[in-house]
């Protein structure tokens, strides 16, 4: 007496038979892929969280070198502390988006603290901090030149994006 | 005082290593941002000098020496609206003025000397 099959139950149970494994179940495909976007999830995540700790870095490193008046050899003011924080804030808003490059992060004569992104001749662009919850930014992008302020509130404002992605893209 | 001409060629000093980039020998903005306390981006006349002669003066206006150097042009200084005001002593010394009273407006200006500008530093 033989007993009918659909063709899927007879690959399942052909694969079985012949690698002695049974074939993977919908539940655990669904874990792996799970697991899978976890771990890409996390790369990601220690990608920001690198970015974030470079970019911290430079501005620690660049705030004690400049922490003093004249570090420019021009009477400059030493970097301004409310600046300093300002600047971390803008590093983490600025290291979520890990689609730009890092930023340099520029010390100016008047204490504020600059992030440029120069990526050539004419195709640069800057934001700068003064710890006044405030984004001063300017940039070039061949003959097109923009500049500006912006209140710096809870998220960065939309205008600094477009024009990352207008140097990026 | 004489009158600077557009062709003039100006120089600024460089005494920090982040008025530059060594990735690609270029001049950052910040270099010509003027002083916040007189307005002003101090810079030397070197038409008239050989490139030992400003060297020397790198050497010796400041209590450290110069690392380098942006030169740049008088004509992309002036078209930008600002002025070139001598002003000795020391010798061959120059102001830029006139710089626009908005922070932004100031950094764009900035942005685009540090285009024009070239850089040079100590061997």
């Amino acid at each position: 007496m033989s007993t009918a099959i659909t063709y899927n139950e007879y690959q399942n149970t052909s694969n079985s038979l012949s690698s002695g494994i049974e074939p993977f179940s919908n539940q655990i495909i669904e874990e792996i892929s799970n697991l899978l976007n976890s771990v890409e999830s996390n790369q990601s995540y220690s990608a920001i969280l690198g970015k974030n700790n470079e970019m911290q870095q430079e501005l620690n490193e660049l705030f004690l070198e400049c922490s003093e008046n004249d570090w420019d050899g021009y009477d400059a003011n030493s970097l301004i502390e409310s600046a300093y924080f300002e600047a971390m804030r803008f590093i983490q808003s600025i290291s979520s988006i890990h689609s730009f490059p890092t930023p340099e992060i520029v010390p100016e004569p008047t204490g504020e603290i600059g992030f440029e992104w120069y990526k050539e001749n004419r195709q640069v662009f800057i934001v700068s901090v003064s710890g006044k919850n405030e984004l001063v930014y300017a940039g070039l992008f061949g003959p097109n030149k923009v500049h500006g302020t912006e209140y710096f509130g809870d998220s960065l404002p939309s205008i600094i994006i477009t024009n990352l992605k207008r140097l990026y893209t | 005082m004489d009158t600077i001409i557009p062709s003039e060629n100006l120089t600024r000093f460089i005494f920090h290593r982040n008025n530059y980039r060594p990735s690609n020998n270029t001049v950052k903005y910040n270099v010509f941002l003027p002083n916040p306390n007189d307005g002003k981006t101090s810079v030397f006349r070197i038409s008239d000098l050989s490139d030992n002669d400003i060297w020397n003066i790198g050497k010796n206006i400041r209590e450290k020496p110069a690392i380098g150097r942006a030169d740049i042009i008088s004509e992309k200084v002036l078209s930008k609206n600002l002025k070139i005001i001598p002003s000795e002593p020391p010798k061959y010394h120059a102001d830029i003025s006139n710089w626009p009273a908005e922070s932004s407006e100031q950094k764009l200006i900035a942005l685009e000397l540090a285009e024009e500008a070239q850089l040079f530093l100590i061997k």
